[in-house]
């Protein structure tokens, strides 16, 4: 065989066993990666993300993507709504954390090994992905363009972030008795103000310690706190003059529900003092296990204990009872006061006052002087509780917006025969049979190469 | 090359430049082999055997790859799966069938802490199997759409879970395996009993390549995908531990049922009580962590809800009882107090009987002989006694503290329905006025709002990822190399013994002319000396 005649077969040979190889590989393309998709990054930078909690400090992930509110959201937006549901796009949304290489390592090693070395189980269970890769693959209409689909999972990601603004943010909701707080008496008035104030009160302080830093116009959550306890004490205040001038609107049924809650609480009180007696007798009569150390072979055996922990439950019971009984009187000591300073009782027994009793026209003033006071407390109350609102909004913006809660490669994709994923399968697929058939053309010139040299010699 | 040339190179060299090659041959004194007419031959055949190099290059390089093609190693991606939910504390008892061996049991009335082990959320032992259970893998093979179906059934086979040792145990383990490898009789038996403390988290594993053991081929997904399958597979686990211990108990709506215009009034109130009386329970018998859990759609947690309760119970709920009370308002006295004084029969009748409980049981307690131990020292007559409270003791002695509870509770119902009963007959009843319907209405209403914000806040809590995350799984990883990678190694080392390959059929082509020569050479010489003998 002469030498270009060797070089020509061989390429027929291998262009042939191409051919072959990358038609093969076209049809196991075609089959395996037909779908097409759009996918998109989403990132997370807000603070607490590294660990895995939102910015109200709870545990997160991305499970909401693929909830029904953000689907039919998304399809709405898109227009699709008659189209397609929120159940297909479910199934062909795929969400994967990034990790990065070092981490997927640590990972890899610690499952293979069971690495119980400190560092490496903290990199494993303790990391949390900031970057998720979104996937939404079509598998339900053929005929959808590449802008539809990409703009749907563009939508789909928008409904997502709001969702999260929503379900991951902090907000101060609704206060439900000031709506109808003229309704009632000064005294539940107060009640119902101290309560509110309190509750808003808790909420700054616990918000203060999560971010102690924030500021809103130089005023932080600390701040609202301070004015909280500010309303506090005026309702103190107003407490004290209302109690003690007894001033209210309907006094005789004030009166009577003392009387009434003091009376319960005073049963309560008579029943509680019986169960507490009776436990004494229960724990003073009751017969502990005597415990015994033998010391034998150098080692201590105890005999004897009580491992139901029956006796400190009893005792643990009676604590219980003890507990509740300086509730109960407490709160019959907040009543009796009460009604002493409204019978006028307590300024009789006060030596130093003046039991001088008001006249209607002082009442009518002070009524009136009370309701406005009541009136600008509310107001304050309203304020404060707005300032508080608007600054939880703040909050909520500066955590989640659009750089902290970041899409961003939102692509189309389709397949492609000039991607890498082809390249690798036909290199998988035609190598082989090019390898083969360089290998038979070898063979063929080897011989006819021997042949010649037989032939010659 | 002219076949003159030819003739020339397969002339034998000079003498000096000859290299003998001595091979021992029985029958004939020596054979001498020409290395440089070897070399000489290799270099003649270079045609042929530079082919043959490149082809068993070509065949040592490409066969790892093939093998590879045919006989790949299938992906295995993993998980670390974290237990995160509240547990009760064990504590350790000796076991009840008398013997001294301890066990790790639940105390009746439980302190809960983080799970620190492998105990279910109840303190059982976790059912890890469930992982590969029917309903976890069906669900899980639902809800992820795979380019080729596997069924349950074979995904099963392709799952390993791998729990792990606490530090403590591993080190007991190895001490007690290394005496028992010793051949230390004890050390079997203790590795036998020895309680073995696993941490809360282990190791799930799932291997591609789906199908019968005995199959042949094997169905294979991609490398994402079984990601996405073994990520499902946990996910679901997870809402299976969810589903089977979380408590998603809503409160009971006690509002809706109270009809203000039909009901007698102080019904209506008493109704409202106990109706916030029980939802303050609701909300008070759940664990901190639920209670301090803020709601992002009104900013409250529980404890706040438990005050707001409170609050409405004091504002609403008692100021109303004081006008309904106070001025005996009623639709009907005479069936109130009918309706009231049959109240009061039934707790005064169950508390007759709570009282001959508690005056049985102390009867009980005051004659029980609790057991007594009698301890004997070996080298002494000296004995020692102590008592042990019975199991059955410790029953009775709670038994009757909670008898205790329950008369209280009856004596304070009896003492508020006499005090009512008296105050109804002594005033005149006084009829339901516009006013009262009204407040009673805003207080229904009102109290209907505070249910459905109590409900709300659990829905949205249940729902939470807070309370939904009984087990969180890091990403499943696990990188298959690519194949040239993989085959790297093998490609070399195929190259290199191609190579030397080649070259030992290069130079044992070169060789055997030299033996036939030296064979043709022996023949022609044997025959020139018969020749000779013939002659002399």
């Amino acid at each position: 065989m002469k030498k270009t005649h060797w070089l020509r077969n061989t390429l027929i040979v291998l262009i042939i066993c191409g051919l072959v190889g990358t038609l093969i590989a076209a049809i196991q393309f075609s089959k395996e990666a037909g779908r097409t998709s759009a996918s998109a990054t989403i990132q997370f930078s807000f603070q607490g993300a590294g660990e895995g909690k939102a910015p109200n400090g709870y545990p997160f992930d991305l499970s909401g993507v693929t909830s029904e509110e953000v689907l039919n959201n998304a399809l709405e937006t898109s227009g699709l709504k008659d189209k397609y549901t929120a159940e297909q796009l479910r199934e062909n949304i795929t969400v994967t954390g990034v990790y990065p290489k070092a981490i997927v390592e640590q990972m890899t090693q610690y499952v293979s090994l069971l690495d119980k070395d400190a560092e490496s189980q903290a990199a494993v269970t303790d990391y949390h992905a900031t970057e998720y890769s979104i996937v939404l693959y079509n598998d339900f209409d053929s005929s959808i363009s590449s802008e539809t689909l990409t703009g749907l999972l563009g939508n789909i990601l928008t409904a997502y972030r709001s969702n999260f603004t929503k379900t991951y943010g902090v907000t101060l909701g609704n206060d439900l008795f000031i709506a109808g707080i003229s309704e009632y008496d000064y005294a539940q008035q107060l009640d119902v103000i101290t309560e509110s104030a309190e509750q808003e009160k808790r909420y700054a302080q616990e918000m203060a310690e999560m971010a102690p830093d924030f500021r809103v116009e130089g005023k932080g959550f600390g701040d609202i706190a301070a004015r909280y306890n500010a309303i506090i004490s005026d309702i103190e205040r107003l407490n004290a003059s209302v109690t003690i001038n007894a001033i209210s609107r309907d006094p005789e049924r004030l009166k009577m529900q003392y009387e009434t809650v003091i009376k319960a609480q005073q049963f309560k009180l008579e029943a509680l003092n019986e169960e507490l007696k009776r436990i004494e007798e229960q724990i003073k009569s009751y017969e502990k296990n005597g415990i015994v150390y033998i010391s034998a072979g150098g080692e201590i055996t105890q005999i004897g204990t009580d491992k139901t922990g029956t006796y400190d439950k009893l005792v643990a019971k009676r604590k219980e009872v003890t507990d509740q009984i300086t509730t109960v009187k407490a709160k019959i000591a907040l009543y009796q006061g009460r009604l002493a300073d409204m019978t006028g009782t307590a300024k009789a027994e006060n030596e130093e006052e003046t039991t001088v009793a008001l006249t209607d026209a002082e009442k009518n003033a002070l009524l009136e002087k009370t309701e406005k006071e009541m009136e600008e407390l509310v107001a304050k109350k309203t304020a404060v509780s707005n300032e508080f609102a608007a600054m939880l909004d703040a909050y909520s913006t500066q955590e989640i917006n659009e750089s902290t809660v970041s899409v961003t490669a939102l692509r189309y994709k389709a397949p492609s025969v000039l991607s890498g994923t082809f390249a690798v399968l036909l290199v998988k697929t035609a190598g082989p049979f090019c390898v083969l058939g360089f290998i038979v053309c070898l063979v063929l010139l080897i011989i006819s190469r021997r042949k010649e040299e037989k032939a010659k010699s | 090359m002219g076949n003159n040339e030819n003739k020339k190179d397969i002339l034998p060299a000079e003498p000096s430049k000859q290299i003998q090659l001595v091979v021992n041959r029985p029958n004939m004194n020596e054979t001498t082999i020409d290395l440089g007419n070897v070399l000489h031959n290799m270099k003649l055949k270079r045609r042929v055997f530079a082919w043959v190099l490149v082809l068993c290059l070509v065949i040592g390089v490409s066969a790892p790859l093939l093998l590879y093609q045919f006989n790949k190693p299938m992906l295995k991606v993993s998980s670390v799966v974290t237990l995160r939910y509240e547990a009760p504390v064990k504590v350790l008892e000796k076991k009840k069938d008398g013997s001294d061996e301890k066990e790790w049991v639940i105390p009746e009335d439980p302190e809960y802490a983080p799970v620190s082990d492998l105990s279910a959320p109840d303190g059982s032992d976790l059912d890890l199997n469930q992982i590969t259970s029917a309903y976890v893998l069906q669900n899980a093979l639902d809800r992820v759409k795979l380019s080729r179906p596997i069924s349950a059934g074979t995904l099963r086979n392709n799952i390993a879970i791998q729990t792990i040792l606490t530090e403590e145990s591993q080190r007991t383990k190895e001490a007690l395996s290394g005496l028992a490898d010793a051949k230390n009789a004890d050390a079997y038996s203790q590795l036998q009993k020895a309680e073995m403390k696993y941490q809360n988290r282990f190791v799930v594993s799932l291997t591609n390549g789906f199908g019968d053991e005995e199959s042949r081929t094997k169905t294979e997904l991609t490398d994402a995908e079984l990601k996405q399958l073994l990520d499902m597979i946990l996910t679901i686990y997870n809402e299976y531990l969810v589903n089977t211990y979380a408590d998603t108990k809503l409160p009971e709506d006690a509002f809706s049922m109270i009809d203000v215009t039909a009901q007698d009034v102080p019904d209506s109130v008493d109704q409202l009580r106990t109706g916030v009386q029980n939802l303050i329970a609701y909300c008070n018998e759940k664990t901190d962590t639920v209670k301090a859990y803020r709601s992002w759609q009104t900013g409250r947690n529980l404890a706040d809800w438990i005050e707001i309760l409170e609050t409405y119970s004091n504002v609403n709920v008692d100021y109303l009882d004081a006008l309904v009370t106070g001025s005996a308002i009623t639709r009907d006295k005479t069936t109130l107090l009918s309706s009231w004084k049959f109240a009061l029969r039934t707790a005064k009748n169950e508390l007759d009987k709570v009282n001959e409980n508690i005056a049985e049981t102390q009867k009980i307690l005051a004659n029980y002989k609790n057991d007594q131990v009698v301890i004997s020292q070996q080298e002494s007559d000296a004995t020692k006694t102590t008592t042990a409270a019975t199991e059955y003791y410790n029953k009775l002695v709670l038994q009757q503290a909670e008898n205790y509870e329950k008369a209280v509770a009856l004596k304070a119902t009896i003492l508020d329905y006499e005090d009512r009963i008296q105050r109804l007959e002594a005033q005149q009843g006084t009829e339901v006025t516009e006013a009262v319907e009204t407040e009673l209405t805003r207080a229904v209403a009102l109290a209907k709002e505070l249910y459905q914000g109590v409900r709300s806040h659990m829905e949205e809590l249940f729902t939470s990822q807070m309370y939904t995350t009984f087990e969180d799984h890091s990403a499943a990883q696990g990188k298959a190399e690519s194949f040239l990678a993989a085959s790297a190694k093998k490609m070399v080392i195929g190259g290199v013994v191609g190579v030397i390959l080649a070259l030992g059929l290069w130079f044992l082509a070169a060789l055997a002319p030299e033996f036939t020569k030296n064979s043709e050479f022996r023949i022609k010489e044997g025959s020139g000396i018969a020749a000779e003998g013939r002659g002399s």
